[in-house]
Order: C-alpha cells, then structure tokens, then sequence
C-alpha cells in the first residue's frame, strides 16, 4: 500500500498522487523564488559547465540555455509558464498534455540549473522521473511506473551504500571527520559561527563516533536493498529516506527537499 | 510466479515501456562502471572516495580593498553556491592560459568538421570577461552596498591537525565594479 493511499481523497490512485505531487511543486517553486533558485534570479550567468555528460554537450549546443540566460525576460516568461503549467496540473489532477508539458519545464529548469551550478542537480531527479510517471493515461499503467519509480528511489540509496563499500572510503578511519571537515572547511578556517558548527566541532574531534556515523549511514542506505524484494517494510523505508535526509542536513547543510516527493512512494 | 516479476508485468501492459526500462538498467550498469553521467543515467557514488588522507582544501573567499573579508557565508546557500561555481568556471579558464579545458575535451571527442561549431557553442573562453563583471554584480547585490574594489582568492587550507592557510592566490581582481 503506498503511502498516497492514506490520503482522504475519494478519487483513484492517479488524481491523488497528481494532486499531491502537483501541489508539492508548485510549494518546491514558491521555496525557490523565494531563495532566489529559479532562473531569473542567475541573472545571465555568462559562464555555463556542460561537464562530461554528451546530453549537456547537446543541450548547449542547441541554443536553448543561451536563448534562456540571453536577456531578464525570457527567464521570468519561462517561470511564468512553469507556474500556468503546474496551476493547470494541480486543477485537472494531471492530465496528459499539461504533465507532459510541466515535464518538459522540468527538465529545463533541471539542465540549466545544472549548466549553471556546474554540477548534476540530484536534488532535482526525483521529481524529474515522477513527473515522467503522469504521462501515463490509464490507472494500470500508473501504478506500474510507480512502482518503477519506487524501484529507482531504492536503487539510489542501495547505489550510493555500494559506491562507498566498493571505493573502500568506509573503511579509511577517519573518513567521516575528513568529509564533514572538508564540507565546513570554510567556517572551520574562518572560525564561524552558525547553529550547526558546535555540533561539527564535536563531531570532528571525535572522529570513531563520527565513523560510526557514516557506518550507520551506509547501513542505512543499504537497507534498501530490501525494497527489491518486497514491500512489507515499506514503512520502515519511508522512516529511513526522511531519516538519511535529516541526517544529511544536520552534519552536511545539504538540503535536498525536492526529492521528498519520492517519499509518496512508500 | 512470473507475475510477481515487475519487468514482466510492464511488458504485459507495454512491451515497449519494459524495453526502455531494461535498457536503462543497461545504461546505467554502464555509465555506473565509467563513472560518467549521460541524461538520464546517473551516479550516485557521492562522497565514496577515500579522502582520509588529503588534509588540504581550496576555498573561495572574497575580501574588499582594505583586506577585510566579504562573509558570504552570510548569504543563503544558494547564492553562495552560484557565486562560487562562476567563480570556479572563470578560474578553470585564466589557469588554462585563457583558454577553456573543454576545448581541448571536444578537440578529443567530437569529430573534426563540428569541433569549430560544437567549440563555438560551449566554451566559456570568451566570456570570461563579461564573468568578472557579473561576479562584481552578484557580491554587491548579495552585499547590498557599493563595493569599489573586491579581490577573489583561492586559498589553501589545511585541516588538520589544525586549520591554517597554507596559501593565497588571487583570481580576479575587480575594480570600480558597478552597482
């Protein structure tokens, strides 16, 4: 049972998730405008990094970023139109023309932001392949491309608890001190004050608790390994995805909120 | 049995969504080996490298004529983020000798008669200029004042066993940048 079957709406599966997952967006774009994460707020940013990824390379070759960044109005057009479309997602409980088209604005804003931060936005994914899902018209093949997703949010933490047993991090003591102090290495060097820097301090002065931390963290991430098999701890799952963010908040300051989406799943 | 096989179940409601879901645990097995990511395949390997023995790190700071350091640390983190990406792209640029290191990536691997156009396209080399002005914009709209002279360092630090700074470098250098 997903966790969108819990919603007192008396309506099939699609229009509930489309509703929830449309109202989510359109919270996730008022949240960017107002910390200045949607593209008008770049500001024509003359330099742009397609890294390795040949789609990127493809992107920018067609013209599209440059037409986008090439002047103030185009970016607050597009927000419009993204805004108009997530409207129009929300009130026909995501009909097929108008998921395509948010789809399409997604990716977008995804590969600009992208070009821009000069990296990969994997906070952004989640919604990206969710709103893939809304393409499907019939209540079957829904469910079927949810259930996909839910495979794919699995892969993403089981992928990532691989990646650092297989490149042996893990197991380097001191591993976890070095990754927070590199991450706050500024307000380390600079002696800053914030709300987190007491609780870094402590951490990376006692590197064997703050190992444990990533041991917990990769056990964590490991565990859903068991979302393959089956669905009976799904539950214990959706704990763990809030949890590992949480977490990821508190000792990182990495906040990936568009990818709570992706908890509906559970 | 093999109702309880999700591929299985996509291909009886559509053959072709189970070949592009096959074929996409494919590429990603794929992509996941080289370590690349290529639209839609991605990799999540993030923080898995050992980095328990490399204690020295570059920081962008900023400071103003008299020496004293911008915090944008202060801003929200999105802004520092995008700020120091720029940063980042125009440096890649001037310790290249001007010259964008994905030139020379798509001098290696994209075919001779589109290098010129594909080049044209997405290198940053000549707008370098325009980012140092853009930079001088974004600090001062962040800062909410004037600031006539900003320096762009990149600096060296140690971590442990206690933080220092082990060098400076200057990266830009803008001057009556305007508001």
């Amino acid at each position: 049972m997903l966790l969108i079957d819990h919603i007192p709406l008396k309506e099939d599966v699609r229009s509930k998730t489309a509703f929830c997952f449309y109202l989510f967006a359109a919270c996730i774009l008022v949240y960017n405008a107002i910390i200045g994460d949607m593209l008008p707020h770049y500001q024509e940013p003359p330099l742009l990094d397609p890294q390795s990824d040949p789609m990127f390379w493809l992107f920018q070759c067609s013209g599209i970023p440059q037409l986008l960044f090439s002047n103030h109005i185009i970016p607050v057009l597009f927000d419009i139109s993204w805004a108009a479309v997530t409207l129009w997602c929300i009130l026909s409980r995501g009909k097929q023309l108008p998921a395509i088209l948010f789809s399409i604005n997604m990716l977008l804003y995804f590969m600009c932001r992208s070009l821009v931060y000069a990296h990969h936005g994997h906070g952004y994914i989640g919604m990206l392949f969710f709103s893939i899902a809304f393409w499907a018209q019939s209540e079957q093949r829904f469910k079927l491309l949810l259930e996909g997703l839910r495979y794919y949010t699995c892969f993403i933490f089981a992928s990532a608890g691989c990646w650092k047993l297989w490149k042996g991090g893990l197991f380097q003591a001191g591993q976890m001190q070095h990754i927070l102090a590199r991450q706050h290495a500024s307000a380390f060097v600079f002696h800053q004050s914030s709300w987190r820097m007491p609780l870094i301090e402590f951490l990376v002065s006692h590197a064997s608790l703050t190992q444990g931390i990533l041991i917990v963290a990769v056990i964590l991430q490991l565990a859903f390994f068991i979302g393959f098999f089956t669905r009976k701890f799904d539950k214990l799952l959706l704990l763990l995805f809030f949890a590992f963010f949480l977490g990821d908040f508190l000792l990182m300051g990495m906040s990936f909120y568009p990818t709570y989406v992706m908890g509906l799943l559970f | 049995m093999f109702n309880q096989i999700y591929l299985y179940r996509l291909f009886r409601n559509s053959p072709a969504l189970a070949c592009c879901f096959a074929l996409g645990i494919f590429a990603q097995v794929f992509f996941s080996i080289r370590r690349t990511q290529c639209l839609p395949i991605f990799h999540y390997g993030m923080y898995a490298d050992d980095v328990s023995k490399a204690d020295r790190i570059a920081v962008i700071t900023l400071y103003d004529a008299s020496g004293n350091r911008i915090h944008k640390e202060d801003w929200n983190a999105v802004k520092e983020e995008l700020l120091e990406a720029q940063i980042n792209l125009y440096a890649a640029v001037s310790d290249n000798n001007g010259l964008d290191p994905m030139e020379q990536v798509a001098k290696q691997h994209v075919p001779a008669q589109y290098q010129d156009a594909v080049i044209q396209k997405i290198s940053n080399s000549p707008k370098v200029i325009m980012a140092s002005e853009w930079v001088a914009q974004a600090v001062q709209r962040h800062e909410g004042r004037r600031i006539p002279k900003i320096i762009v360092c990149r600096q060296e630090v140690q971590l442990f066993p206690q933080t220092s700074i082990l060098s400076s470098d200057t990266i830009m250098i803008l001057r009556n940048a305007a508001h």
